[in-house]
């Protein structure tokens, strides 16, 4: 059976894109932080544990909050059969250079545990487990660059064999210097909005 | 349909496998190691505490010496050099060809080049690219010149675990041939606070299961298997019979309480008859209070209580991102060998439900299977079965 594309998003550059229509930019606020924050005030997000999150997680759960937009694609499929499949460049890169000056004074070897668990990327899919409550298959992939031929063949073989009834899936990168880059995807055996073949996702990915 | 299905897929099997940790540089000096009730773990006083860490450390020495045959040990980071060892190994062994088309190197880690990321340190003169886990892999691929770009997989302590599971659904889709799974993970400044802070590490080497365990051992280690299609690679080939991961969507630095996520996984992975052929399990054990606990939850829901099981930890600490690939290779050679391999650091069961841990290393014969099983950070748990 083949799977297609439910919906994409991309958040690069100040702007989130849905499905290559620009939903929301923000020239004020385009650091980091400043436009994650935005973001969620922007989609009237409730959800307190967002700001205890570091920048990578904050990213993933607002890009992955955009393509579930009301909520009901999940309820199509049990949640336990919703699979994630993330990737990206820096790893959490980012985060461990911050863990890395808190504990340069060493008065402060062993500071508080809020920051160090986050010196993990797959932290982002617990995140995103927990808020929607998902339990299925999941992998953290870190590539040199988007890597359309990894995640469409990963996410087909996931949904082919029955593993997943549908695959969050995507690019989630916040380098040292705080530059972000977010893709993410549903894809299922649902009629959809694009074929889901690794050309296909490329172009996504590269048009937003 | 399913049957059908699963009754045409490609058979995925284990082939050549390597451990480089402080019990040793080859799987059999380290399997050895375990038979005779040998452990790593040590007291290591450090500058940064007042108090002694109780870990598995590989002597960088030591590796040195090990590695001078293969490249100078100045060129390569002490994770580099054990990796390369390590997967330098099974390629010998296997006649696997890294060039070819049809052969991928997965690498599996949660922290890589940790060590780089001291700026002040004297490894200052390695290329920052290296500090990225991306980097550390392709550096080791250049060395053994993959065609294909490696994969990495950094998934918390489940890591060396999932790998195997990727690299069995690779092969099963026809996407290559033979898959060399490594993975490794080094004890550093960085991962000893981060668990400290958590309050997580152990007083004394660690005790899975038992009734007076207080934490967690680190420690480091390096590993690498040739998963292949091609059964006549291997000796004894041994199948991956099965895999599959699952998440608590609980906490994001505890484990369930229920044992929620392990279950799921546990059930995936075990189809109808298969947990009644079960002959051990070897289990995550990181010896917290809560991991520990978990699991037994987890194991008696499932109905495998009866089933001996064992954590490896008391012999090699907690490696983190290598543990699942590790502790894998371990179960591999007891299955060959006849023996269940006893728990180390256990003495008396202090979880709330019944388990069966190992407590003396015995021989058992005409064993055919075992499940291994890993948890970690952000709520991850993974799961594979492996039958002669």
């Amino acid at each position: 059976m083949k799977s297609e594309i439910q919906s994409y998003c991309t958040i690069r550059n100040g702007e989130v894109r849905m499905n290559g229509n620009l939903v929301f930019a923000d020239n004020e606020n385009i650091i980091a932080n400043d436009f994650f924050n935005a973001i969620y005030r922007n989609i009237k997000l409730q959800y307190a544990k967002f700001f205890k999150m570091d920048l990578l997680c904050k990213l993933a759960l607002l890009s992955t909050e955009m393509i579930l937009p009301d909520n009901n694609v999940p309820s199509l499929f049990n949640k336990e059969e919703v699979g994630l499949v993330f990737s990206n460049k820096s790893s959490s890169g980012q985060t461990d250079a911050e863990y890395n000056l808190i504990i340069a004074d060493k008065n402060n070897y062993f500071p508080s545990p809020s920051v160090f668990v986050y010196t993990l990327p797959n932290i982002l899919i617990g995140e995103i487990c927990i808020k929607h409550n998902f339990t299925g298959e999941s992998a953290f992939f870190v590539c040199e660059k988007f890597n359309a031929e990894l995640l469409t063949n990963y996410v087909s073989d996931l949904l082919r064999n029955d593993l997943a009834k549908a695959v969050i899936a995507g690019w989630i990168e916040i380098n040292e210097n705080k530059e972000y880059d977010a893709f993410t995807f549903l894809a299922s055996h649902q009629k959809g909005r694009n074929p889901f073949t690794s050309i296909d996702l490329e172009e996504l990915y590269r048009d937003g | 349909m399913e049957e059908a299905m699963a009754a045409g897929m490609k058979e995925v099997f284990v082939a050549n496998h390597s451990i480089v940790s402080p019990l040793g540089f080859t799987s059999e000096e380290n399997f050895n190691n375990i038979v005779n009730g040998n452990s790593g773990i040590q007291s290591v006083q450090y500058s940064f505490s007042d108090n002694p860490f109780f870990i598995s450390a590989l002597d960088e020495a030591l590796v040195d010496e090990h590695f001078k045959s293969h490249a100078s040990p100045l060129d390569y980071t002490k994770l580099e050099k054990m990796s390369i060892m390590a997967i330098s190994h099974v390629l010998n062994q296997s006649n696997v060809n890294a060039s070819a088309k049809d052969t991928l190197l997965i690498y599996a880690t949660t922290k890589g080049n940790i060590d780089l990321l001291d700026k002040a340190s004297s490894l200052k003169k390695f290329a920052t690219e290296r500090m990225t886990l991306n980097g550390f892999a392709k550096h080791i691929a250049a060395h053994f010149s993959f065609v294909n770009e490696p994969i990495v997989i950094s998934n918390a302590c489940i890591s060396g675990l999932l790998a195997l599971i990727v690299a069995k659904r690779f092969i099963e889709a026809e996407l290559y041939k033979n898959v060399v799974v490594a993975a490794g993970d080094i004890i550093s400044e960085f991962v000893i606070s981060g668990f400290k802070a958590f309050n997580a590490l152990s007083q004394s080497a660690c005790r899975p299961y038992d009734r007076t365990r207080d934490g967690i051992s680190l420690g480091e280690a390096a590993v690498a298997m040739i998963v292949t299609e091609n059964k006549s690679i291997a000796n004894n080939p041994l199948r991956i019979v099965n895999g599959s991961s699952s998440n608590d969507a609980n906490h994001i630095s505890g484990p369930s309480r229920d044992g929620n996520g392990l279950l799921q996984s546990i059930h995936h992975t075990l189809k109808e008859n298969d947990s009644n052929n079960v002959d051990f399990i070897c289990a995550h054990g990181t010896a917290t209070v809560f991991n520990d606990e978990m699991e037994a939850m987890a194991f008696s829901r499932a109905g495998l209580e009866e089933v001996p099981m064992n954590s490896l930890k008391g012999y090699f600490g907690h490696t983190l991102g290598a543990a699942g690939l590790l502790e894998t290779i371990i179960s591999i050679e007891s299955l060959n060998n006849d023996l269940l391999i006893a728990s180390k650091g256990f003495e008396n069961e202090g979880v709330s439900k019944k388990i069966n841990v190992i407590e003396h290393t015995e021989t058992k014969k005409n064993m055919k299977s075992f499940l291994k099983t890993s948890s970690g950070f952000g709520g991850c748990n993974a799961s594979v079965l492996i039958s002669k």
